[in-house]
């Protein structure tokens, strides 16, 4: 049995009842964070910003709720649009610990509390705490109240779950469930045919990949972000280069860069991984450096300790392919993988790394 | 020679009820503007004949008058009139005004004049059947011999043209007012309405016969008391009772690079006392052009920071939209913009330097706002950063002054509860703290540091112990013995003030791992989640478990705890330490719930007991 929670309809009934009393400043208490959602891709410092007066105004107001309503979105913009989980993970468990308290057993929000809670160790060590993460999904849809993105956005944690873990296939079928579960929202199915072409492209069914890319495309313009736009581009870059299609590849390249002006957010792996590979076809063996040099920078001491690990091996493997000395690399990989509960999934890879093997050949089935 | 014949070539066929539905329905947002547009012919009018007679004795007037039997509504002008020739190419053809043609010819060598009339699109005219059935024009033009002329329409493909009985030179348009727009006939509304479009015409408008004109005539700016009537009128338009200050608009100079132009610019601004703060918040301006008013809460013209500012524009560079009820945003929109955020920006940097005290009424008015956004926006940032005034342990301190006493150091608490010590602390240490408890406040003095490289910042939540200085004295081991003996982590410090014996500190994360330990105890989080968040406070807690109970910091230039330093062991000594610890710990205000208030009460007493026997 699973618990639906009404978290729209608590926030139309909170507007609807300003409106009629006329209380301005709860009504725009009420509307804030979709001013923020509207920020996130391509400003999130002023997303923040306006997160933070949000949660000046609950307080002020005295708005429990929209107190940890705001705390719970500001969770969301450091992890997923600022790129900072130290500060995503704290901002999410004190939100976690302070939902327990009696006054929120009817918060509709709860479940999206506990959610980017569970986000924030998908992105810290999604290996380390595989049981736990799992359990908790189970945990969260079978006895936690959840509105439909919430429950959607689990789907989602499964597949990405398998993925890490290198079970491609099971990556591909939770997936699709995800997939039809996000009829709701333009936004939502960007994200599922995404994570669908970036497993297509890894298994080099690339007329698939260029099927969900245009797809992603699609939701992403319907959902009004350009994130997805951007992403169907690469893929269609890397993959007319591939093909030896030269002239679509740069057409393709020059659209992405045009659209990237706009996003203010950091960009994803699939995103890196796919430009990598771009100039590496093209002998620009020294951009795709620079590309792992900023994907790197970007997540640095920022509390992503399993994505750290992950880009200084493809970090070692280009290297290697460029020919050029990686102990450094390699014993700075050796030290990142410290912070991960179970190493060994990393070690494994780096010992391939020493013996020679640089090849971004996916373990796994 | 003609030109050759283009058999494709064919004429557009116009539907004229049509077109006066679509621009008289459509064209604008709302019934009123049949007023302003028909004032505005009436005005334009009269200044054609200013211009054309050069009479020096003629007095311009227009009157409006209402009569509500026959449901009509009739303005008038004793402006030029038009001639027959007039009524047809001007008056009858959409798209064409006579007042641009005229403009267009003044520019060059009257360039004053033409800058008085208003009218161009040559479609005000049509507003008319926005709120009448019927439309009767009645003129006559200055020129001589002209005949008096009545045109009659009531929007249909046909008007009608007559030769009248004389009247005196002008024109008069009388509207039979729909009866959906019989508003027009409340004396009331009508009144309101001129004197929301045309307040600053200079012709005075009477309404049914009145001997005061209800149009002001000038703008507040123009006005014999500028300040008074500017605030006079602040409080009629705005609602705004006392405005924290004004800035007057004037002409400005813009760089272009290349060359310079001169933006003429009237109006003011004006700072509202503080609202709810907002970034969501937006300033605006009531715009006019030529003095005719054209639309409120334009926001644009005002530059995204100035959220907490109100006022009005008059620039004859803004072009406006044909319905005049919107402004393009073209390149002069730019400008006017750029002028006045320029004006903006050096009328509050005069503010903060000239009248303090109007400086930080603004600045307590709208720091949110204020601050918000210079940490947004780099260039307001520089604008702003050291005058904008900061709640401190010595009262409002903008950061240049601020600076000046604490030797390029910046010492802030985040946190409201427990902080007053760290107050305390920093005022003993001999520098003001500020109160950094609001969200924009950190960024914003971050920023500071990160773009004066000079600048070191000093948080002080859990970190007071910056402001100690470690003690290496023997003389004090019998005391730090004391509190050892009773799991009290304690150390000998120095620091200021003096008179304060010792305080306690905390880690800034205790109230929180104490917390969510006693939930993970008590089951209160779901099993799984239970496990992930207590995995979180384990590592949070690692580095700062030895702190949880908090460590005592006493203090050896205090006169008390030499004293106590020299006294042996006894009941005394050790109930004045008991009692210096616990004051200490409720001072903190942290770390306190009810069963550790009531320890606290309980040993100060069994001390202060103990110190009464002895």
């Amino acid at each position: 049995m699973t618990l639906e929670s009404d978290l729209w309809g608590w926030i139309d009934n909170f507007y609807r009842e300003a409106i009629m009393k006329g209380d301005t400043h709860r009504m725009r208490l009420a509307t804030m964070h979709y001013d923020a959602w509207k920020q996130f891709e391509h400003d999130p410092d002023t997303a923040l910003s306006i997160l933070d007066e949000g949660l000046e105004l609950a307080e002020r107001l005295s708005e429990p709720w929209w107190w940890v309503y705001y705390t719970y979105w500001r969770t969301e913009a450091f992890v997923f649009y600022i790129g900072d989980l130290n500060k995503g993970l704290d901002n999410a468990v004190r939100t976690a610990v302070e939902v327990r308290k009696p006054e929120y057993e009817r918060f509709p929000g709860i479940g999206r509390v506990y959610r980017v809670l569970l986000d924030s160790y998908v992105f810290r060590d999604p290996i380390g705490y595989e049981g736990k993460i799992k359990e908790t999904i189970h945990t969260m849809e079978h006895d936690i109240p959840l509105d439909l993105d919430t429950r959607c956005l689990l789907q989602a944690r499964r597949s990405q779950m398998a993925n890490i873990l290198e079970d491609y296939k099971g990556a591909e079928e939770q997936a699709l469930i995800y997939l039809n579960m996000c009829e709701h929202s333009a936004f939502r199915l960007m994200h599922a045919y995404e994570i669908l072409c970036d497993l297509a492209y890894r298994r080099e069914d690339y007329d698939q990949a260029i099927a969900y890319a245009t797809e992603m495309d699609e939701q992403s313009r319907r959902s009004g972000k350009k994130s997805g736009t951007v992403v169907s581009y690469e893929v269609r870059a890397t993959l007319a280069r591939i093909r030896g299609n030269e002239e679509d590849a740069l057409k393709f390249y020059r659209q992405k860069l045009a659209h990237e002006a706009s996003l203010g957010t950091k960009r994803g792996s699939f995103s890196y991984d796919l430009m990598c590979r771009f100039h590496e076809l093209a002998g620009e063996s020294d951009k795709a450096w620079a590309l792992r040099e900023r994907q790197f920078t970007e997540i640095e001491g920022k509390g992503f300790f399993h994505g750290e690990v992950w880009t200084r091996i493809l970090r070692c493997r280009l290297l290697g392919r460029m020919g050029k000395p990686l102990e450094t690399e390699i014993s700075a990989t050796y030290k990142s993988i410290e912070n991960l509960l179970k190493p060994e999934f990393f070690t494994k890879k780096i010992k391939r790394i020493e013996a020679g093997d640089y090849s971004e050949k996916r373990d796994g089935n | 020679m003609t030109e050759p014949q283009d058999a494709n070539k064919h004429e557009f066929q116009i539907y004229l009820p049509g077109l006066l539905k679509v621009l008289a329905e459509s064209l604008y947002s709302t019934k009123k503007v049949a007023i302003r547009e028909l004032i505005q012919n009436a005005h334009d009018s009269c200044v054609r004949r200013r211009v054309e007679t050069k009479q020096a004795t003629y007095k311009p007037r227009i009157d409006v008058t209402i009569n509500e039997a026959n449901h009509t509504v009739t303005i008038t002008d004793n402006g030029s009139g038009l001639t027959e020739e007039d009524v047809r190419t001007y008056l009858a053809t959409i798209g064409r005004s006579y007042t641009r043609q005229l403009g267009e010819n003044l520019s060059i060598f009257n360039p004053d004049e033409a800058s008085q009339l208003i009218g161009q699109f040559g479609m005000g005219f049509l507003s008319a059947f926005l709120v009448a059935s019927e439309v009767v024009l009645t003129t006559r033009s200055y020129k001589e011999d002209s005949p008096t002329l009545q045109w009659r329409s009531n929007g249909d493909v046909h008007y009608e043209l007559t030769e009248v009985d004389d009247v005196p030179i002008g024109t008069s348009v009388e509207l039979h007012v729909k009866a959906n727009a019989s508003f027009m006939l409340n004396e009331g509304i009508l009144s309101e309405t001129i004197a929301q479009y045309a307040d600053f015409l200079p012709i005075p408008v009477y309404l049914n016969g009145g001997f005061y004109p209800v149009n002001a005539q000038r703008p507040p700016w123009e006005a014999i008391d500028p300040t008074q009537a500017t605030r006079d009128y602040i409080r009629k338009t705005f609602r705004v009772e006392s405005p924290l200050a004004i800035i007057e608009l004037n002409d400005q100079i813009i760089d272009l690079g290349h060359d310079t132009m001169t933006i003429p610019l009237e109006g003011f601004v004006f700072i509202p006392p503080g609202s709810v703060a907002s970034v969501q918040e937006f300033g605006d301006m009531n715009v006019f052009i030529r003095r005719m008013f054209i639309c409120e809460r334009q926001r644009d013209l005002l530059p995204a920071w100035a959220r907490f500012v109100r006022g009005i524009v008059d620039c004859t560079y803004l072009q406006p939209t044909a319905s005049r009820e919107e402004l393009h945003q073209d390149d002069n929109f730019m400008f006017i913009q750029q002028a006045i955020e320029e004006q903006l920006l050096k009328g509050l940097r005069r503010i903060a330097d000239e009248d303090p005290t109007a400086w930080k009424q603004i600045v307590r008015g709208h720091t949110d706002v204020i601050m918000g956004w210079a940490v947004q926006d780099n260039e307001f940032f520089e604008q702003v950063a050291d005058i904008v005034t900061f709640r401190t342990t010595r009262g409002q301190l903008s950061l240049r002054d601020y600076l000046k006493e604490t030797d390029n150091k910046i010492y802030y608490v985040t946190r409201q509860m427990g902080s007053l010590q760290e107050r305390l602390l920093g005022e003993g240490h001999g520098v003001p703290v500020i109160d950094a408890s609001w969200f924009a406040v950190p960024s914003f003095l971050k920023k500071f540091a990160n773009r004066n490289a000079d600048t070191e910042l000093v948080q002080l939540d859990g970190e007071s112990n910056q402001l100690m200085r470690a003690v290496d004295d023997q003389q004090f081991d019998e005391i730090m013995n004391f509190f050892m003996r009773r799991n009290i982590k304690s150390k000998i410090v120095t620091f200021k003030p003096e008179d304060v014996p010792g305080i306690v500190i905390y880690p800034k994360d205790a109230e929180f791992i104490m917390e969510t330990r006693s939930a993970l105890d008590a089951d209160e989080l779901p099993g799984p989640l239970a496990g992930l968040v207590s995995d979180y406070v384990n590592r949070l807690s690692k580095a700062q478990e030895d702190d949880l109970e908090g460590t005592f910091y006493i203090n050896a230039s205090n006169t008390l705890i030499i004293k106590l330093s020299k006294l042996p062991q006894g009941v005394g000594r050790d109930s004045a330490l008991m009692l210096i610890y616990q004051m200490a710990k409720l001072f903190s205000g942290r770390m306190l719930d009810n069963p550790q208030i009531t320890e606290a009460f309980r040993d100060a007493g069994v001390a202060i007991n103990q110190l009464l026997e002895d």
